[in-house]
């Protein structure tokens, strides 16, 4: 059943260095749903998930370790992670490169 | 000789086009589908507020029962804008385009183009809508969309002297603040879903009269922008909730739904001022009345001016097109709205 509406779904990847990384910009007046974040880091250390300012999540990783963040099974639609009108999808690691893809839509 | 086609190319060459009027059909007044008409001659509209009575009490025997008496609330003045439209021809353009027996566009498609009461209807249209994009501020510069006129202030304030969508909105006894803004969890604003939709109703729930009494008062109206996914979206909550099932359940098809159904209202996507796709709000159908909810007070319907020939002039041609309405709302208590963004409290 339908949970939530967006635009088609698209796929990129990126090669986040340590730093803070624009993975997705910011769109005027459409929300940022990420049903998709998938990647593994080159050396171990944390990995901050951001829309805009807001820290979503941070994850401690290994050295190659892979980490993959989706959807809620039964949640239809409904983001892991979500941006409001003006958020940019952002990914801070810290010491290593994270090398993965996202798959996300949009909420207009 | 066979005549072809090829020997009448000058006389059959295209010289007689066809006039295609770029012109929107005939201009619904949508504004009327959320506001409630007052007709009303005088230039300035008063309105007030008053409380009922309080809840009775009970006292001992013997006991003397408190007074109580209705509480004057707030008021609200209404002045009269005037909406006009106004078309000039030059003499040669009138007579060759409308006037001459080889004039270049017909009767039919001239009272396309030169209709003025459309004119006008779009600009209390978007004057209606923009009320309710812009209600979160006190005040916004209204101008017409294609800039062929000039600014005018607009006043987004209730009786209260607060602005349409707050969350402290004072109450008539002094008694606690109310909100006609959605939030869902700690997302003030929230997009629309069924999550966000039941968030509206249960906050709706808890409003009070003026007296601190329950409301009593459903949401049982959207409105969104055309063709939006908000729009596009809540067809699909609406007719779900209306076969029985839960439009946002995990368990799929085996729940049934949490409230109850609603109407969809879908204003024209005028944008700039007016709605943005993600912008949504409810209201309670009967509470669009002359005492709550939005206002279209009209002194005059819109009129067209006889055709005048500026005869000590330059003897353009001038239409002129009328109207004296205003708009607004005293109280939005029948009323819950979010801007979609998550953040606009």
């Amino acid at each position: 059943m339908l949970q939530d509406v967006h635009s088609a779904k698209n796929s990129i990847g990126f090669t986040a260095a340590p730093g803070t990384d624009t993975i997705i910009a910011a769109v005027p007046g459409a929300w940022i749903y990420v049903h998709e974040l998938m990647g593994d880091m080159s050396q171990a250390g944390t990995l901050a998930v951001k829309a805009g300012s807001r820290t979503l999540a941070t994850f401690s990783l290994d050295a190659g370790q892979g980490l993959t963040e989706s959807d809620e099974p039964g949640n239809d639609n409904v983001a892991r992670f979500t941006c409001a009108p003006g958020e940019a999808f952002i990914l801070v690691p810290v010491t290593g490169t994270f090398t993965g893809t996202v798959d996300y839509s949009l909420r207009y | 000789m066979t005549g072809t086609i090829n020997d009448y190319a000058v006389i059959v060459n295209n010289v007689l086009k066809h006039v295609a009027p770029k012109v929107s059909p005939t201009v619904r007044a949508e504004y009327l589908d959320f506001m409630y008409k007052v007709d009303n001659n005088e230039r300035i509209y008063t309105d007030i507020g008053v409380t009922g009575l309080g809840m009775a009490e009970i006292i001992p025997d013997g006991g003397i029962g408190a007074s109580d008496a209705p509480i004057q609330g707030y008021t609200k003045n209404y002045v009269q804008m005037h909406f006009t439209k106004k078309v000039r021809l030059t003499f040669q353009s009138n007579f060759f385009l409308f006037e001459s027996a080889a004039a270049k566009i017909k009767s039919s498609v001239k009272s396309k183009v030169l209709e003025g009461k459309n004119a006008i209807e779009h600009a209390k249209n978007y004057l209606a809508q923009s009320l309710l994009a812009n209600g979160h501020a006190t005040s916004f510069t209204w101008t017409p969309i294609n800039n062929v006129g000039v600014n005018t202030p607009v006043s987004t304030l209730g009786a209260d002297a607060v602005e349409f969508w707050s969350a402290v909105h004072p109450r008539e006894d002094g008694g606690p603040t109310w909100t006609n803004v959605v939030t869902d969890n700690a997302t003030p604003s929230p997009q629309f879903t069924y999550s966000a939709l039941l968030a509206a109703r249960r906050i709706h729930s808890l409003k009070k009269d003026g007296r601190g009494n329950p409301l009593i008062s459903n949401l049982d109206t959207l409105v969104c922008r055309r063709g939006s996914a908000t729009a596009q979206f809540a067809k699909t909550i609406k007719s779900t909730i209306e076969k029985g099932l839960a439009p946002q359940q995990t368990n799929l098809f085996n729940n049934a739904p949490a409230t109850d159904t609603f109407s969809v209202v879908e204003l024209s996507p005028y944008e700039n001022l007016g709605m943005t796709g993600l912008m949504w709000g409810m209201f309670d159908s009967n509470m669009k009345s002359q005492d709550f909810g939005f206002l279209y007070i009209e002194a005059l319907p819109t009129r067209a001016e006889p055709a005048i020939v500026d005869l000590l002039g330059n003897q353009d041609l001038v239409l002129n097109f009328n109207s004296l309405a205003v708009m607004g709302a005293s109280d939005l208590r029948g009323w819950m709205w979010s801007v979609g963004d998550g953040a606009t409290t």
